[in-house]
């Protein structure tokens, strides 16, 4: 689709991970050398009482919720992002990120589209919330219409 | 804690190697960019990375009662241009804001918020700004 068809109401391409595994966990723990074992050890995520699964860093869930903005404008396309965290993903969790344009305004040369955007794990339940504003290509992929069901078992970009 | 507001970070500089972008990129399972565009999730860890203090330092400096009574509150980032493999970045910063607030679960918290700058080494110029609240949880208020 172009730029110019984009209006109020158009929805951020969803993207989706069929399943959230430990062992990205155990990476990011180990790139910011996090030591909270709640990542990385369920004997310690059960002895907090927070369940039986490892749970995965808010960054990483955020990231999800970048990849879909990504994927639909360009790995240069964010100009903010605003977030605040709801829930909890655990390892095993399929998860669906996206979001839907609700201002569209001229910045220069820019045309740039805010969003409200999210993160949802496979039970419904929303992890991320919150607003980004994206600038946007002439040329993007097509977005969809209206929000697809939900669960998948399949990711939707590369 | 208002005292807080004001008191700068001592600051530093960091550089996202090739390798480490890489991983990121496995992480959040994205494609890496070809062109050397550092994902987002960065702006996470690189500012704090190099803000000067550890995390214990700045809950130390919060008043934190223990690492479990500190918690997530909202995320800000505003970028002028992605952040780039290989590129050295400053960072500098200070705390914003500090509120007493009374929560419905969580009882009485003070709402920390500050604020850090990455600006690229070479040329000064401003890249990301990001805001984070940390929500410190009071039991004796």
């Amino acid at each position: 689709m172009k730029r110019d068809d984009v209006v109020v109401g158009t929805l951020v391409p969803e993207w989706r991970l069929a399943h959230v595994t430990e062992s990205r966990m155990r990476l990011l723990a180990a790139i910011l050398r996090d030591p909270n074992p709640i990542h990385w050890d369920r004997d310690e995520v059960a002895a907090r009482g927070l369940g039986d699964r490892l749970i995965n860093q808010g960054p990483t869930n955020v990231g999800y919720v970048c990849n879909a903005v990504l994927a639909w404008a360009g790995n240069d396309s964010l100009r903010s992002l605003t977030v605040r965290f709801t829930s909890n993903v655990f390892d095993g969790d399929e998860v669906v990120a996206g979001g839907t344009v609700t201002h569209i305004t001229a910045d220069g040369a820019d045309v740039l589209a805010t969003c409200d955007v999210w993160l949802d794990r496979g039970d419904g339940t929303r992890a991320v919330e919150g607003v980004a504003v994206v600038a946007l290509p002439p040329e993007l992929p097509p977005a969809t219409s209206e929000t697809d069901s939900f669960p998948s078992t399949q990711r939707s970009t590369p | 804690m208002e005292a807080l507001v004001g008191k700068r970070f001592p600051g530093g500089s960091y550089t996202v190697e090739r390798w480490e972008n890489v991983l990121l990129h496995d992480v959040v399972e994205h494609p890496v960019d070809p062109t050397g565009i550092v994902h987002p999730i960065g702006l996470f860890h690189v500012p704090l990375a190099a803000c000067g203090w550890s995390y214990r330092e700045i809950f130390e400096i919060c008043g934190a009662e223990s690492d479990e009574a500190v918690r997530a509150g909202e995320y800000t980032w505003e970028l002028t241009a992605p952040m780039r493999a290989g590129v050295t970045y400053d960072i500098a910063g200070e705390f914003v804001d500090v509120e007493r607030k009374h929560g419905r679960r969580g009882g009485v918290f003070d709402k920390v918020t500050f604020r850090l700058d990455l600006s690229e080494q070479t040329t000064g110029a401003l890249v990301a700004r990001v805001t984070n609240s940390w929500l410190f949880l009071r039991s004796d208020p």
